[in-house]
């Protein structure tokens, strides 16, 4: 092929590329006049022609701000400090989570990549690191014990025990939890909120992909990273708009200030698809979707589910209420009555 | 970067495009950072793959960057051109880095099917129409030129066809050419 020729492809490709369907064949034959060649590579190039319609319709330059955003596990094999990553067992938000091993303890760790925004702001980055800091006090049995946190060139990383189990998210999708398996887990969860809260560190961002099932029990996880939830323009929208915004209280969607009463609600909404199966604020897609969202009632638990008992459901209820002032005040009072159901 | 002057880009870009490879480092940065900012803008929205805006990527990038008074462009044509070139180089280089350091740290030239498609479809693209683009150049140097405008350049049909100093339709029809074109040099002939 010479560019001649090439150019002779060309012309004949876009003559017979605006002709109708019905109108090619005839046209191919008088063009081509015995050229099987030509005639081949013309045809061989119009079966592609309606996948061509969109192919490359974004620059070069967002498809790698794009594979940036979404982060999909590049990493594998890399070592970060002393942790070689394995594998990537998930992603939140826009970090990602990979199994990798301990290389000077050799045991397995879940390592968290945080997101490339975060490079971009060291003020933010410094939040992050002082909350994630205070995270690591936490020493309980029903919270994922954070290891360590380091910088290998420009990636920022955080290292977490590893834990084998199923996230109550995964969990979900097939169905409500038994009841007595749910007000197991629902004190769990609650005594780690109740240490936590203690420490003086709230979680704000419980949600079932945060709560793994393991064969001992709940553990929570991501407490005190809040601040990779949101992008670094105060403009935007949070990020896992996807997940979290269903989850989220009417104190954070208005941009409110936020306390322990806001994992009460949160704790609130998982309890109520673990024993409902379904979500409490269905259709929040969008930030003005929940805020509508949130006026509308939320049916009653034992409206779905009638052997849940009158308590657990006004227990729940309360953890719902839309003014944080009529929730419960603590997660310790909280707890105290869902132990006694 | 963040206090990047005009002179050093357009002095860098002069460089470059005079043959000094070296004047690249200097630009990476800048564009690395105009990749963050769309990444954060693409992680804020609910639908990540939401059409922004495709034109003017040059202009997002380096123009208003740019020495205008005191350049010594032939044209402002000339300049789009050469910044289309070192988007791509920048680019490629970056996709490469990005894929294969985990192949201990130097990328390397490689070839289409060492590239992991799993990976990262985005990345592997990017390399992969590089690769292809490479070859239709050396067939017919207009119309790769008119991918590297449009694709690597992100110039619109018209800045494209004011750099090739050709009509708009010829862009078009190039450009559509191409597509098929680097399709099938992808991904093979299709059965009938």
């Amino acid at each position: 092929m010479n560019t001649e020729r090439l150019r002779q492809v060309e012309s004949l490709y876009n003559e017979t590329h605006t002709l109708p369907d019905g109108e090619r064949k005839a046209y191919l034959d008088r063009a081509c006049a015995g050229d099987g060649d030509l005639r081949h590579e013309v045809e061989s190039l119009l079966a592609y022609e309606n996948e061509a319609e969109t192919y490359m319709d974004r620059p070069a330059f967002h498809q790698v701000a794009q594979s940036l955003a979404d982060g999909t596990g590049v990493l594998i094999d890399r070592m970060l400090g002393r942790y070689q990553l394995l594998s990537l067992v998930g992603r939140g938000g826009s970090a990602e989570v990979y199994c990798a091993v301990d290389t000077r303890l050799n045991r397995l760790v879940a390592v968290k990549v945080l997101p490339p925004f975060l490079n971009a702001d060291h003020e933010r980055f410094q939040r992050f690191e002082y909350e994630a800091r205070s995270a690591a006090v936490l020493n309980h049995p029903h919270i994922c014990m954070l290891h360590d946190i380091g910088t290998e060139g420009e990636t920022h990383y955080l290292v977490f025990e590893y834990l084998v189990g199923e996230p109550l998210s995964d969990r979900l999708t097939r169905g409500p939890v038994p009841l007595e398996e749910a007000v197991g887990y629902g004190c769990q969860i609650a005594a780690a909120l109740a240490y936590a809260h203690d420490a003086g560190i709230v979680h704000l961002d419980l949600k079932p992909s945060n709560i793994m099932l393991m064969r001992d029990g709940a553990k929570l996880f991501d407490f005190g990273i809040a601040e990779l939830r949101y992008p670094d323009t105060p403009s935007a929208p949070p990020i896992s708009a996807c997940g979290t915004l269903g989850y989220m209280s009417p104190e954070q969607l208005e941009g409110k200030e936020t306390d322990f009463r806001t994992d009460v609600f949160a704790f609130g909404v998982v309890m109520y698809e673990m024993l409902t199966g379904r979500f409490a604020f269905p259709a929040r897609k969008s930030v003005e979707a929940a805020g509508r969202n949130l006026k509308e009632r939320v049916p009653p638990i034992s409206e779905l589910q009638p052997e849940v008992p009158p308590a657990l459901d006004s227990l729940v209820a309360r953890c719902l209420e839309r003014n944080h002032l009529e929730r419960w005040q603590t997660v310790a009072e909280l707890l105290f009555h869902l132990r006694k159901l | 970067m963040a206090d990047a002057i005009p002179q050093d880009i357009t002095r860098l870009l002069r460089l470059w495009n005079g043959g000094d490879a070296a004047a690249l480092e200097g630009l990476a940065p800048l564009v690395y950072r105009e990749l963050h900012r769309l990444a954060v803008r693409y992680m804020g929205r609910e639908r990540p793959d939401h059409t922004l805006q495709a034109t003017g990527l040059i202009n997002e990038v380096f123009v208003r960057l740019i020495d205008w008074q005191n350049v010594q462009w032939q044209n402002r044509s000339h300049f789009f051109g050469v910044s289309a070139q070192v988007m791509r180089r920048i680019l490629v280089d970056y996709a490469r880095s990005r894929l294969y350091s985990k192949r201990g740290g130097n990328f390397r030239a490689v070839s289409l099917d060492e590239v992991p498609a799993s990976l990262d479809n985005n990345l592997t693209d990017l390399l992969a129409v590089d690769m292809a683009l490479t070859k239709l150049a050396a067939l017919d140097p207009r119309t790769a030129q008119v991918v590297e405008m449009r694709y690597f350049g992100g110039l619109s049909v018209e800045e494209t066809a004011e750099v090739l100093k050709v009509s708009p339709i010829t862009v078009i029809r190039s450009w559509n050419f191409a597509k098929v074109w680097l399709l099938r040099e992808l991904y093979g002939e299709q059965e009938p």
